[in-house]
């Protein structure tokens, strides 16, 4: 993704983004297998819940995170090329992308709100609600991040917003399948 | 943007991955116990390089053999937990 490396530890980008990558990984992750352990004691029950969600709309999501990922990689590129015009135009289109993230998803929590599926209706809708909504924080997080890396669109700033992005997406595709298709 | 470009590989890979373990999933209602337990294992397996291609081109850990290790060597601990958990239940 990038040419600049951290001195040290000879990761590419800002070290103390690799910090918050690893605790966020940590943190979802643990939640995760408390899910799945969970899950033991009543996989019926997690499974109609799931039947519940929409899984194509989770995956059309995917595909726009992904993307998303991607033109915040070229955003990148293009500012440690000194094309900040270009690399302001992908860091928007990474922020355009990210809002359809949060329309689809806002459609989905209306649609399950509607339903009347709330935090308490089972266990499995506590930990839906739970991750997705503090995911999709970090998605608004991101875009706002992204944001104001675009104003000035210095190499420095926009990598260490890519890898917050990356961060948010990489989060996106160990949520997607354990909460939404197994 | 060439196909040949890492970036756009990488995408390439993550859509058609993505769009691999929503089809599978979307099949799996239909199929018997011992074909969606499989299923399953697949989407994790699915997941699992996912995030290793994100790792590895989004976040450049590409040209970090050490960081690219430790990572992989975390990120499968976890999938092999979830799918260890899966397939208990």
């Amino acid at each position: 993704m990038t040419e600049a490396v951290h001195p040290r530890t000879g990761l590419p980008g800002e070290l103390i983004m690799w910090v918050l990558i690893v605790s966020e990984l940590a943190v979802f992750g643990a939640a995760l297998l408390i899910f799945l352990v969970l899950r033991l004691g009543d996989p019926a029950g997690f499974a109609a819940a799931q039947d519940q969600l929409h899984r194509l709309s989770a995956g059309v999501n995917t595909m726009v995170l992904v993307t998303s990922g991607l033109v915040a990689a070229l955003a990148v590129r293009a500012a440690e090329a000194e094309q900040r015009a270009l690399a302001r135009r992908w860091l928007a289109a990474a922020i355009l992308l990210g809002g359809v993230f949060l329309v689809l998803k806002g459609v989905e929590y209306a649609d399950a709100a509607r339903r009347g599926i709330g935090l308490e209706t089972h266990v499995f809708f506590t930990f839906y609600w739970l991750l997705t909504l503090f995911h999709a924080a970090h998605v608004l997080a991101g875009m706002i991040l992204l944001g104001i890396v675009a104003i000035r669109a210095q190499a420095d700033a926009v990598e260490a917003a890519g890898q917050f992005w990356h961060m948010v997406d990489l989060v996106w595709v160990l949520l997607f399948p354990v909460i939404y298709l197994l | 943007m060439r196909p040949s470009d890492p970036l756009i590989r990488a995408w390439l890979a993550l859509v058609a991955l993505s769009a691999l373990a929503t089809g599978v999933s979307l099949l799996r209602p239909d199929a018997p116990p011992w074909a969606a337990t499989v299923a399953g294992a697949a989407i994790l397996v699915l997941a699992w390089l996912k995030a290793r291609v994100i790792l590895n081109r989004y976040l450049g850990l590409a040209g970090v053999p050490g960081a690219r290790r430790g990572f992989g060597a975390g990120l499968g601990a976890f999938a092999l937990a979830a799918l260890v958990l899966y397939a208990l239940g």
